[in-house]
């Protein structure tokens, strides 16, 4: 077949037209959606821990500006005021990001979290004083269910459209025509439709009558179980206290294992799969999301971890900042070394070990919400990614974490129920039925936060030991010394 | 078939230039004859072109070979204009004869262009365009005589409206993004008159500004039922606009000329010396007469009123003389109006927190509930500690010398600047829409804006007396003078358990409310708010000006200076506010009087909440000293 030249240099022409076209709509895609600005040079790794990208806003990212007057919006699905410093958000005054939030531009603005919303937190001396920030402390007042329902709440509700988002918008900004188009007709209906979404994969936890999170705390193993590996919804339900993610080098070794049940043998395998959840896996509903990741966000993203992991294995747990009766606390180092040491101490027999249920009699439900399946289906999922780290397991028992920077990690017990230290110290039926959580003025009597009165009433979470998952019972050690023992005991916790 | 115009449409320049080349010139033609504008000859656009330029440019030549000349039929009304010569000439393409049509000399518009004709079939002139000197066409055209189909008798008026709707649309949008302040020359005019942006987006449609007292008469206090009466101050030195109070700027925003109030609302006052004196006006003072909060609830009755109705405020409007022109009568009436009620009525549902917290009255205001307000938190969760937040108005000299100090009462912000524009939401200024040149203006006359001096006797035997207490009892706080403000705790916070005045404004001001405010001006990073705190306590503030500051502590709880160095128990309990005849015996404004010629002024209650007299007493804060060591005192004071 052949064409006379006139036709021939006319499709030709067309086609160039056509070429140039795909490019400037490539390019303007590109631009629009993909564009990667730098992250700006954080002043220090704790300050990149913050408010750094662990690459999570390429798949969960939130448009900036759709994030931000989202409680404007909708102020009556919030605890109260204050925006999102409601759910108990670590926010330093100044910053334009709580901790935990990331904002980065690829392609528009977009907020995303990062390690810092769950294990940044804060304490007070007293109402009126300062409040101090511990990066690598259990956010203890962070309602991470709370944000999560605001959220899906938000992306049901018939007012999250563009007319009124756009109109909140502009009392923030001008955008450009073609920005307010694209936040018209993709950006806020994308929004809204991950939203729904969400909260369709949400639905396990907002089950009516199901324990809540509450204040400091999560379901990690169902999150994991119904995120990353999609896996119906069981009937387990396993609420679990933040951990501190302080000086992990000394959780590291052969036969060492993580997370309150023993459910990963590796630090560098809990970092993984905690950032992968928070969003950094790539998400096959996001257009182009699965190519990018396998192209450039992989490498990086695994680089992250290896950074995060030796930040985090160096990081120095908060001393003790109140005063400490030294001679006290010598007379309770032999206490320590003869009821704890063996469990807790650094090299200790049971240290970063498991203990069977059996023996230390706490409450079961979270080590039954993880199963050998789970384990070999996340196993599968990460090695999907390219990934490859110490693969999960399932492990009959609790784990015995070590007690570096304990003062900042109340309250106690791996579901967080029992308030203090001194508390932990007395026999199951003598500790508080019930108390509140997420408020962070520091009882250095008791050695833990304060949990009674009407501001942690009205700041905190009420958690009830009678609930499913949430009880107090076990650990028994230490609870048959004498008062003055237990004194003694206590001030020497004070300077681990 | 002959040629036709249609025909040298398809044709590409390389075709028509050999026609041209190939053709004799003809004579010279006589009458009106159709003309086709050929661009970029042969492509698609050539008949767009000739299609767009037929309608609405040019529709052809008329000749007149008597005369040796032609006028062209342009516009879609065939308007006959633009002459040009004619006669036989040579042709610049090829020097061989042809018809030129030449304007240099007949016309100033298209002085510069030259045209050249040759017939190509009977009938029908092919023509090129020369433009300037430039001997190369740069488009051609043709020109018939030959039959044309009877005019479409639609064509003509609809070009004719299509014109008409370009042209319209054309105004509107220059209209519609009109956005031009009035603007004063003086550094001090303009701060006391000039716009910060706020008329853009909250601005108050001019005519209805002034329509509203008038229509609304019942919603002021007497007497006169005026703007004057809520205590705003006019000013008879204005430049411009002096219908307009001191404080309040307009603005032509889409058209519409359009008021809101500036920082001088809350920072210009005035003093008499006694009833009958003129009110001097001075620039940078706490507002002492204006009530806004009254004026708020003002402007939120009129938008309840069944009155208000685009009908009778229209009609209202031509009975005071309102010159609005047709469009901007139509605007406001089916759309301004209703914009403007809705808008007021949100405000006044947002703004309910007001009612449970005390009357402000003249000269205070609640700074951070509003800003709460704005960020819609959930007013009714709000604990009841942070509900009264009513504070004193300051006074805004010498900004330049509290740069790096804590600012505001409770010392929760260190930058003039972003305090600067955290205030600016109270005129209105959004962040689109901050008038940022205006506002550097009026920060630059802040910076170096001075008190005026004491207007009346001082005994300086009695100051100099005075001298040595001031800096035992307050020169480490207050500052060495009342222009030189060095000293170990100026501008710091002093913790509420020591200072212990009333601590309603300090809670008024919370942690939440903190960090939400860092998410202001996001989207303008070298604008956004990074240096709220909050605090614990009330800032050590410098004294300039201080005679002009009454009433004194931050919530203007005590009315005189001489009364702030007595123990709380002997400070006037109820006294009243917004009076400005000046009491040189105990500096500040006279406290005692209730109303003048049928105006009533504030009644200060000093147990209501937020209201507290007390603190800053004691024997460091002076109330100890001996009366005669006070009198000295004070007097050293008057010439800060």
């Amino acid at each position: 077949m052949s064409f006379n030249p006139h036709t021939k240099q006319k499709i030709i022409r067309c086609l160039i037209v056509v070429f140039v076209l795909a490019v400037m709509a490539g390019w303007f895609t590109w631009y629009k959606f993909f564009r990667e600005e730098p992250e700006p040079v954080w002043a220090s790794q704790s300050e990149r821990f913050k408010y750094g990208s662990i690459g999570a806003e390429a798949a969960r990212g939130i448009p900036f500006y759709v994030w931000m007057v989202l409680p404007r919006i909708f102020p009556e699905y919030i605890p109260g005021p204050g925006g999102y410093k409601a759910f108990g958000l670590v926010w330093e005054e100044g910053r334009e990001m709580p901790a935990g939030f990331t904002k980065r531009v690829i392609g528009f603005p977009r907020v995303a979290n990062n390690c810092a919303i769950c294990h940044t937190g804060t304490w007070r001396s007293g109402k009126d004083e300062t409040q101090h920030i511990v990066v690598g402390a259990p956010s203890h007042t962070t309602d991470v269910q709370g944000l999560l329902r605001f959220l899906t709440k938000c992306g049901q509700d018939p007012r999250f459209n563009a007319t009124t988002i756009l109109a909140e918008i502009d009392r923030e900004t001008k955008l450009s025509l073609v920005d307010r188009l694209l936040y018209r007709f993709v950006l806020i209906p994308f929004t809204r439709n991950a939203l729904v979404l969400q909260e369709k994969q949400l639905k396990w936890m907002n089950r009516p009558g199901w324990p809540d999170w509450g204040r400091g705390r999560d379901d990690p193993m169902n999150l994991t179980k119904y995120f990353m590996t999609s896996m119906a919804t069981d009937n387990t339900t396993g609420q679990a206290d933040f951990p501190s993610v302080w000086n992990l080098k000394i959780r590291k070794g052969d036969g060492l294992y993580l997370n309150w049940s023993c459910d990963t043998p590796a630090v560098r395998s809990v970092l993984i799969d905690s950032a992968l959840g928070l969003g950094s896996a790539p998400d096959a509903s996001v257009p182009f999301d699965n190519l990018m990741w396998s192209l450039k966000r992989r490498t990086w993203f695994l680089h992250r971890m290896e950074e995060l992991d030796d930040f985090l294995s160096e990081l120095s747990p908060p001393p003790y900042p109140f005063a400490i009766d030294r001679a006290l606390a010598e007379q309770g180092r032999p206490i320590y070394t003869s009821q704890c040491a063996s469990c807790h101490e650094v090299g200790g027999r049971y240290t970063n070990k498991p203990v069977a249920p059996a023996e230390i009699g706490t409450d079961l439900e979270r080590m039954n919400t993880w199963t050998q399946g789970a384990a070999d289906e996340a196993n599968r999922r990460v090695k999907e990614m390219g990934i490859t780290r110490p693969n999960m397991v399932k492990i009959e028992g609790y784990q015995s974490p070590p007690l570096d920077g304990l003062w900042m990690r109340a309250p106690y017990l791996h579901n967080g129920s029992v308030p203090t230290l001194r508390d932990l110290l007395k026999p199951a039926r003598e500790r508080p039925k019930s108390f509140y959580r997420g408020y962070d003025v520091y009882d250095p009597i008791n050695v833990g936060f304060v949990t009674e009165g009407l501001d942690p009433a009205h700041n905190g979470w009420k958690l009830d030991t009678a609930e499913r998952g949430n009880g107090n019972q076990g650990h028994a050690y230490g609870t048959t010394l004498d008062p003055a023992e237990k004194n003694a005991l206590l001030e020497y916790l004070k300077t681990l | 078939m002959p040629l036709t115009a249609s025909k040298l449409l398809k044709a590409s320049a390389d075709e028509l230039d050999a026609l041209f080349k190939a053709s004799p010139p003809g004579p010279i033609p006589e009458g009106e004859a159709t003309g086709t504008a050929i661009a970029r000859a042969g492509s698609v656009w050539a008949r767009l072109f000739a299609w767009f330029a037929r309608w609405f440019l040019w529709q052809g030549k008329v000749f007149d070979p008597a005369g040796r000349c032609l006028r062209n039929r342009v516009s879609a009304f065939s308007v006959i204009a633009i002459k040009a010569d004619v006669y036989a000439g040579q042709s610049w393409l090829d020097g061989r004869d042809c018809i030129v049509i030449d304007y240099a000399k007949t016309s100033l518009i298209a002085c510069f262009v030259r045209d050249e004709i040759r017939l190509v079939a009977p009938g029908l002139y092919l023509g090129q365009v020369y433009l300037g000197k430039s001997k190369k066409p740069a488009m051609k055209f043709s020109v018939s005589f030959q039959y044309q189909p009877a005019r479409k008798c639609g064509r003509r008026a609809l070009a004719a409206v299509a014109t008409l709707v370009i042209v319209f649309g054309l105004y509107l949008a220059v209209r519609l993004n009109r956005d031009k302040p009035v603007t004063y020359a003086a550094p001090v005019d303009h701060f006391k008159y000039g716009s910060t942006g706020g008329e853009r987006d909250a601005g108050i449609p001019y005519w209805l500004w002034k329509v509203l007292p008038v229509m609304f008469p019942e919603f002021l206090p007497g007497p006169g039922h005026d703007l004057a009466s809520l205590g705003f101050v006019f000013d008879p030195t204005r430049p411009v606009d002096k219908d307009l109070p001191v404080g309040v700027s307009k603005r032509n925003v889409q058209g519409i000329d359009r008021v809101f109030l500036n920082c001088a609302v809350c920072h210009v006052g005035t003093v008499r010396d006694a009833p009958d004196s003129p009110r001097r006006i001075i620039a940078g003072m706490p507002a002492n007469t204006v009530d806004l909060q009254r004026f708020e609830r003002f402007l939120f009755a009129c938008a309840t009123s069944e009155k208000f109705t685009p009908d009778r405020i229209a009609a209202e409007m031509k009975h005071i003389g309102a010159t609005d022109d047709l469009i901007n009568r139509l605007i406001l009436r089916y759309l301004g109006i209703g914009i403007g009620r809705q808008r007021l009525l949100f405000l006044r549902d947002r703004f309910q927190f007001m009612d449970r917290e005390p009357d402000t009255g003249p000269g205070r205001v609640d700074t951070f509930n509003p800003p709460k307000v704005l960020l819609n938190f959930p007013m009714d969760k709000v604990p009841e500690r942070e509900w009264v937040g009513n504070c004193d108005l300051p006074s805004i000299w010498n900004q330049g010398a509290r740069k790096g100090m804590w600012l505001h009462w409770d010392g929760n912000n260190n930058s003039v600047e972003e305090r600067n524009r955290s205030a600016a939401f109270g005129t209105g200024a959004i962040p689109p829409t901050l008038d940022r040149p205006s506002i550097k203006r009026m920060e630059a006359w802040l910076t170096d804006a001075k008190p005026p001096v004491y207007p009346y006797p001082i005994d300086r035997t009695l100051a100099e007396r005075g001298a040595p207490i001031y800096r035992d009892y307050c020169a480490r706080c207050h500052g060495e003078t009342g222009s030189d403000f060095s000293g170990a705790l100026v501008g710091e916070v002093t913790l509420i358990e020591q200072i212990a005045t009333d601590r309603h404004r300090l809670d008024s001001y919370s942690a939440e409310l903190c960090v939400n405010q860092s998410l202001l001006y996001a989207a303008y990073p070298s604008e956004r708010f990074s240096h709220f705190r909050k605090t614990s306590g009330y800032a050590n503030q410098p004294l300039d000006g201080l005679w002009l500051r009454a009433p004194y502590l931050h919530n203007g709880s005590v009315p005189t200076l001489r009364d702030l160095l007595n123990s709380a128990g002997e400070r006037p309990k109820v006294f009243y506010r917004g009076y400005d005849v000046y009491d040189p015996q105990n500096v500040g404004f006279i406290a005692t009087v209730v109303q003048e010629s049928g105006r009533p002024y504030f009644k200060f209650d000093t147990s209501l909440p937020g209201n507290g007299n007390f603190g800053h007493e004691g024997r460091i804060y002076g109330t100890t000293l001996s009366p005669d060591e006070k009198d000295a005192l004070v007097e050293y004071l008057k010439q800060f």
